[in-house]
């Protein structure tokens, strides 16, 4: 069943006789859709069914004899089952068959919801489609994360102005971000992380909890992030938005897609952001957020065979941001002021091939590549990081069934090659010092993954075995299992492993934002861990009311990490292997109801219990809440022409590191206060053109004195890596889209 | 957390917003009218919602795919029920007693043809 995806559109009252309906498309590529003409949907059991007309429709009554399993098969497309019982028939169906060449993972949408559950997967997986991330506007993607609990968003440092996500607690180093089933984001990529990827280019997003699959990594520790683009074609002729902020940022975006003819299509995407105001709201000589620019740029190109499928790209990023003092400019005479600069340029080459037979139409191959050149250079006063990156990725992966549909399996080959060679040079109170990171990892693995799509249980079991040249064999078991409890209830678990080869510098570029010298052991091993989860989904109804609930408890340990301990000495930074104990115990609920027509609720809460030994006692994770409480709420007029959203979240307090003060004490209060946020934005809808205006942490929360000692930034107790809030306050927004087929 | 006047100006304006846009909806009579049409299917619900949702005095208007009865409520000073009808009928549909005009219907999808359901 993991090719499909179905929705229950919409629920029609009054059906006297028992009758099925719904719309059957061919998935292209991830999410881009057609009506598929002629495909059969028939019952296994009864044999009753009826081929779909030309918008991919199709309606019939269903047999007296329920449950059964609907079938639905066409040409060129992986067929799907679904099981129908009495329960299910007053829904609507939205079904997408894949192609056979297709090598993206389900997904399962719900028509008119613009974020839920994925029902049918055996993973904890939840999408936000375009409606959704049309809700938080703002800026790039780190801030579509804003309206769901389940990814959180937090500032880095207090002078760089970069965010970083974090889910079940854990930066996001530990989260593979995919894009369309590339893993991206890694190794220097991390250092801008998803700040680097405009959030309109995005069509879609799907969030897995736990160690998802096999097939694209070893690296995703505590869950998967998926972003889909929009496809070439199956997105607007032309796409312009416009956006511009009180904090001084303007940003334009502007993506094209063209079919060229019925084989070919292209589209060219471009992102400009700029921000140049100089804003010091709380009068500490330091720039709230840092000035600077970025410019991202990519074509596509897809081609699409009566066998075969390919698609290949280019992608290019320049960011400059400069922080700092006031006045600060990295280009002036002197450097007497103390900056920050980060620098970054990248190039990205990729492309998918896929292949299917005619005779075996469950059977496919298909072969993904993936190369990117990548330079940074990271300026924090006077501590300089210097560092280059050649990546190369290769995945061969073959798909078939076992005797039938209901047993898949997968079965492939991977390649990745990964050259850095970065310098950190110091010129800290603490003296002069160099530390360099050089290596070449070449890691080539081997996987497979079984799938059983049973009535009731969808499992999927997968392991891999990589080799790596500098730590040896690393066996990567995975395990998701769903049980439907019956058509309202669903139960996952999830166990797996998972390991990444941490880069000291880049995971931690925020801890230069201090002059604590660093002190880097120099037998640090790769990061691995275990992830085990649970989850409970229910879908109800209160007072008529559609509301759904959901819980799940992951659990993650650690048998090694790479520890920047801050507790054995307040004068240096430790980055060391764990020696002890790290976990993570998590536990969230959701509920969300829609109360009246065109109004959806979000509630969720989180608790967080992350721990590691540290300065060799078990220590409360930095910066992580133990509690975090979340609310949306969203509301579409009858018209469809007005869209209100308010998201509000709080955040726990969390522990701060120890700092010797320039009183020469060590700090005593290393508690941070409880934080809130108060996001909300209005959109005004029109036949070609949004409007659309918000405001980010509309309350001003922010921080007064975030950064220790800032009128000497280059003594040795200068720090600003304390910042649990935003320093910078209210954003308020407005901006325009304007899309023409 | 010192607050600044700002943010004060800020929900200020928000609220203002909030408000004007609550304004447009309000002034002239408002009349809801239910019409029976042919639509045959949620793409035909899409298809008439999204045409008469942007026609200016129309506040909104709903199909119920299983009644084929579309709910329209509208304001009387600029628009009244026949012209919404006629609307109705250039995208393809009948409304009531008005039948859909020929040619629009002509280049409507096969399934929301009359009877393309039943296919």
């Amino acid at each position: 069943m993991r090719n499909l995806f179905l929705t229950f559109i919409i629920v029609l009252p009054n059906i006297l006789y028992s009758q099925i309906e719904g719309y059957v498309y061919g998935a292209i590529d991830g999410k881009d859709k057609t009506p598929l003409y002629a495909a059969d949907v028939f019952f296994k059991k009864s044999g009753k069914g009826k081929t779909t007309c030309d918008q991919g429709r199709f309606f019939f009554e269903l047999p007296p004899k329920l449950p059964d399993t609907l079938i639905i098969r066409a040409m060129g497309y992986h067929p799907d089952t679904i099981p129908i019982a009495k329960l299910d028939k007053d829904v609507y169906l939205e079904i997408t068959l894949f192609p056979t060449s297709e090598l993206d993972e389900v997904v399962i949408k719900k028509k008119r919801d613009n974020s839920m559950f994925l029902r049918l997967d055996a993973r904890n997986t939840e999408v936000l489609n375009a409606g959704e991330l049309r809700k938080a506007a703002c800026c790039n993607l780190s801030e579509s994360f804003e309206t769901n609990a389940t990814v959180d968003v937090n500032m880095n440092d207090g002078v760089s102005g970069t965010k970083r996500i974090s889910m079940m607690g854990l930066d996001g180093a530990y989260t593979q971000i995919q894009f369309e089933n590339f893993p991206i984001l890694k190794n220097l990529a991390l250092a801008s992380g998803l700040n680097s990827i405009p959030g309109t280019w995005i069509n879609s997003i799907q969030i897995t909890k736990g160690t998802g699959t096999v097939v694209n990594g070893y690296e995703s520790m505590v869950g998967l992030i998926n972003l889909e683009y929009h496809k070439p074609d199956d997105m607007e002729r032309f796409y312009f938005n416009a956006y511009a902020s009180n904090q001084g940022r303007g940003e334009v975006n502007i993506h094209s897609g063209n079919q060229i003819n019925e084989k070919w299509s292209t589209g060219v995407y471009a992102h400009a952001s700029t921000a140049q105001f100089e804003m010091d709201r709380n009068n500490d000589g330091f720039r709230d957020i840092p000035i600077g620019e970025e410019y991202v740029f990519m074509n596509r190109w897809k081609y699409q065979g009566k066998n075969n499928i390919s698609q290949f790209g280019i992608k290019a990023n320049h960011s400059e941001k400069i922080g700092g003092t006031i006045g600060f400019d990295p280009r002036g005479a002197t450097q007497d002021n103390y900056g920050v600069t980060i620098r970054n340029n990248k190039v990205e080459l990729y492309g998918k091939n896929g292949w299917t037979f005619e005779d075996h139409p469950y059977r496919t191959f298909g072969m993904i590549y993936y190369a990117k050149y990548q330079e940074l250079s990271a300026i924090y006063g006077r501590r300089n990081l210097n560092a280059e990156e050649y990546r190369g990725y290769l995945n061969l992966l073959y798909e078939d069934i076992l005797g039938s549909t209901i047993h898949g399996i997968k079965a492939g080959a991977s390649f990745v090659f990964d050259d850095l060679n970065q310098t950190l040079l110091d010129n800290i109170p603490a003296g002069v010092m160099q530390n360099d990171l050089i290596r070449t990892e070449i890691v080539p693995g081997a996987y497979t993954e079984y799938t059983y799509s049973g009535l009731r249980t969808t499992l999927v079991a997968g392991g891999r075995l990589d080799y790596h040249n500098m730590f040896g064999w690393q066996g990567t078991p995975r395990f998701n299992m769903k049980y439907r409890i019956n058509e309202d209830m669903d139960l996952r678990a999830t166990v797996g492993r998972g390991f990444r080869v941490p880069n000291y510098a880049v995971d931690n570029l925020s801890l230069l934002a201090t002059n604590i010298p660093w002190n880097v052991q120099n037998d640090l091993l790769p990061e691995t861990s275990w992830n085990a989860g649970l989850s409970w989904y229910y879908e109800f109804k209160i007072a008529n009311k559609k509301a759904s609930f959901n819980i799940d408890y992951f659990h993650t340990y650690f048998t090694n990490q790479l520890i920047a301990d801050r507790d054995e000495d307040p004068t240096q930074i430790i980055f060391k292997n764990l020696s002890g104990v790290s976990f993570s115990n998590v536990v969230q609920a959701d509920f969300r109801i829609e109360p009246v027509r065109g109004l959806e609720i979000k509630t969720a809460y989180k608790f967080l219990d992350v721990r590691a030994t540290m300065g060799g006692m078990i220590m409360e994770q930095m910066m992580v809440p133990r509690h975090r409480g979340f609310i949306n709420a969203g509301y579409v007029t009858r018209n469809k022409r007005w869209e209100f959203d308010i998201t509000g979240s709080v955040f726990g307090r969390q522990r701060l590191a120890p700092v010797v003060l320039p009183d020469m004490s060590i700090s005593q209060d290393n508690r941070s206060g409880i934080m809130h946020n108060v996001n909300a934005q209005i959109t005004h809808v029109f036949k070609r053109f949004d409007f659309y205006l918000g405001g980010e942490n509309i309350t001003d929360f922010r921080l007064m004195n975030p950064i220790i000692d800032v009128e000497n930034p280059f003594s040795q107790h200068f720090d600003a890596t304390r910042v649990w809030a935003p320093i910078v306050g209210i954003n308020v927004y407005a901006g325009i889209r304007i899309k023409l087929d | 957390m010192k607050r600044s006047k700002n943010r004060k100006m800020v929900i200020l304006a928000m609220g203002l917003v909030l408000f004007s846009s609550c304004a447009v909806f309000k002034g002239g009579q408002n009349e809801t009218a239910e019409i029976k049409t042919n639509a045959e299917c949620g793409m035909c619900k899409d298809k008439i919602e999204g045409e008469l949702n942007y026609v200016k005095g129309i506040r909104f208007a709903e199909l119920d795919v299983d009644s084929k009865v579309l709910t329209v409520k509208f304001n009387t000073n600029k628009i009244d029920s026949a012209t919404i009808k006629k609307k109705i009928s250039e995208i393809g549909y009948s409304a009531d007693e008005v039948p859909a005009d020929p040619t629009a219907q002509q280049k409507l999808p096969d399934c929301c043809q009359p009877g393309g359901m039943s296919k």
